[in-house]
């Protein structure tokens, strides 16, 4: 932990709350990734974003300083996401293919992002799309792994501390995940022949 | 030996990065040689770098801006809320009797509901205890007999001057009857549990039954568990569990409570004991049965009808008035009955309206003239006389 964070939250916890914003400005970016990712909606990733630094802000005096402060806030997520997805299955199963208007920022994203011309980067996204719907559809415990590990760029111990699973389970889970995507995504290649 | 199969889990294990893989350099390089001569090898990598590509480009939308904003006014709402309850809370405070605070002081707010119960059930349960222990506190209950012109005489003094079986030896345990005198061993009153303490009596005829000095009351004890005070001049019957009182008065005090089963038999009554201290007379076919302390139980030997006595109370039974409703029963309709006018005489009120029990109600004081009270149940008993023919 740096030490610049520790003084922050030394501040934070003497009364200056104005404090915290700093926290945020910092790790918005993972807390929110991670909720997209696990939640597949923006508008849930918004709100679970911002239950997540609300709640880090009201236990901040648990926090254990050896531990990183964004994986404490991916704990806290992570969490939080369990608790939401027992109430919500449904919902995140039926989101969990990407929505039209979904498809249509990730694609004028990537347009504007490569150089790559029309045709291959509408080939490029609906391919992309394919591949997401599989990791989608994997089962959650499994999800959640290749979701932290492809773009959470969490290492397998991270991993194992924010699932409090062994780390031969999250090396397990991972290389089975990983096999299967293969498997599908050589299924995909001969469809897109 | 590694095969192609096992090198295609470890290129997937490793995500296309064989430096990744925890085995040595040169086995590194062993395999990174078979993968780029070995076409299926090959193929496994590219598309493992493929499906990588593709998955990195799922992007995701920008965080939104005012994320932290949101974010830090829920923080600041929060604080209020919490300054908002500590004011609150110091102004509840101040606000709160002298009990609220004691059990702030002791108890989370959730348990003091139940606090709360239980000190009002304990107030209530302390002042049941008081006004129960009131009750029976022992009060000057006026001994009042049918035919008595002396003044009366508390129950409690009537103890009190029975003195001591210690001080009376050489009256104890005398007996007599027309056969001589009779030792207080007397099988018959050991096995009714009956000792005499004070006092003498004689033998009243056949059937077990004794008279009690005219002179003096006479003491008795009830297996160490009641005292009985047999007045002066009284005829009756000890038995197991009690006395039959065929004539005079007789004052009970129990010592035990709810343990003892005592009665006094009178022709027209049973009196049962359910309290403490109590009296029966019986003269002119009337028992009359008052009760200074506890509760006794009175059952009407003609009717059958029973009630309880408690401190205070007092009941008359009748027998003549019964006898002739029986005798002119066939007669005398119920209804004539309760039409028949009520008799009053010089305070004193008798009903017939009640023809299950003719029990008469009068006033402590105004039954202390026994010759209206026999005036009253001869007219009474002409009445009733006149209306069966």
């Amino acid at each position: 932990m740096e030490i610049n964070e520790i003084e922050i939250i030394k501040k934070i916890k003497n009364g200056e709350t104005s404090e915290f914003e700093h926290i945020i400005t910092k790790y918005s970016k993972l807390v929110y990734s991670l909720a997209f990712r696990l939640l597949r909606n923006a508008e849930e990733a918004d709100d679970l974003t911002q239950d997540v630094f609300f709640r880090a802000y009201r236990f901040l005096d648990k926090y254990n300083p050896e531990f990183k402060m964004s994986t404490w806030l991916s704990k806290i997520t992570y969490n939080l996401f369990k608790d939401r997805f027992k109430v919500k299955q449904l919902n995140i199963v039926s989101n969990s293919i990407s929505s039209d208007e979904d498809d249509k920022r990730n694609f004028e994203e990537k347009y504007a992002d490569t150089g790559a011309g029309p045709y291959e980067k509408i080939e490029q996204s609906v391919k992309s799309r394919d591949i997401i719907a599989i990791i989608n559809k994997l089962p959650d415990n499994y999800r959640v792994v290749v979701t932290m590990y492809f773009w959470g760029d969490y290492s397998y111990e991270e991993i194992s501390q924010i699932l409090e699973v062994p780390l031969g389970t999250v090396k397990s889970r991972l290389k089975r995940a990983k096999i299967y995507l293969y498997e599908k995504y050589s299924r995909l290649l001969e469809k897109w022949k | 030996m590694i095969n192609c199969k096992s090198i295609k889990n470890l290129i997937i294990e490793c995500g296309g990065d064989l430096k990744k893989l925890t085995i040595a350099k040169s086995e590194v390089d062993a395999l990174a040689a078979h993968i780029n001569n070995c076409p299926e090898c090959s193929k496994v990598m590219s598309r493992l770098s493929a499906l990588e590509k593709l998955v990195a480009e799922d992007k995701i939308p920008a965080v939104p801006p005012a994320i932290a904003s949101k974010i830090m006014a829920r923080i600041a709402a929060e604080q209020n809320k919490c300054v908002q309850k500590k004011v609150l809370a110091v102004t509840n405070a101040e606000e709160m009797t002298l009990i609220e605070k004691i059990a702030a002081l002791f108890l989370p707010k959730e348990n003091r509901v139940w606090a709360y119960s239980i000190v009002i059930i304990i107030m209530a349960a302390a002042l049941f205890l008081t006004l129960t222990h009131e009750n029976n506190i022992p009060k000057e209950n006026v001994i009042v007999k049918a035919g008595d012109k002396n003044p009366p005489e508390t129950i409690d003094n009537k103890f009190k001057n029975n003195q001591p079986i210690s001080n009376q030896n050489q009256n104890i345990a005398i007996l007599e009857n027309k056969a001589g005198t009779i030792s207080n061993d007397d099988k018959k009153f050991k096995k009714c549990g009956f000792i005499v303490e004070n006092g003498k009596l004689a033998a009243a005829g056949s059937d077990d039954e004794y008279l009690s000095n005219p002179a003096a009351d006479l003491k008795v004890n009830y297996n160490g568990l009641a005292t009985v005070i047999i007045n002066r001049d009284s005829k009756f019957k000890f038995r197991d569990s009690g006395i039959d009182l065929a004539a005079g008065s007789l004052n009970i005090d129990i010592f035990v409570k709810n343990v003892i089963k005592f009665s006094v038999s009178t022709p027209e009554s049973l009196v049962e004991v359910t309290g403490t201290k109590f009296s029966v007379s019986r003269k002119n076919n009337i028992t009359e049965v008052s009760v200074q302390q506890g509760s006794v139980k009175v059952t009407n030997k003609i009717t059958g009808t029973s009630e309880i006595l408690k401190h205070g109370d007092k009941k008359i039974i009748n027998k003549i008035l019964k006898f002739q409703e029986k005798s002119n029963e066939a007669q005398t309709s119920e209804a004539t009955i309760k039409n028949s006018i009520p008799l009053q005489t010089a305070g004193v009120e008798l009903s017939t309206r009640k023809t299950d029990e003719a029990t008469l109600k009068t006033d402590t004081k105004e039954i202390r003239n026994d010759t209206k009270v026999n005036n009253l149940i001869d007219k009474l008993k002409t009445n009733n006389m006149h209306e069966g023919n």
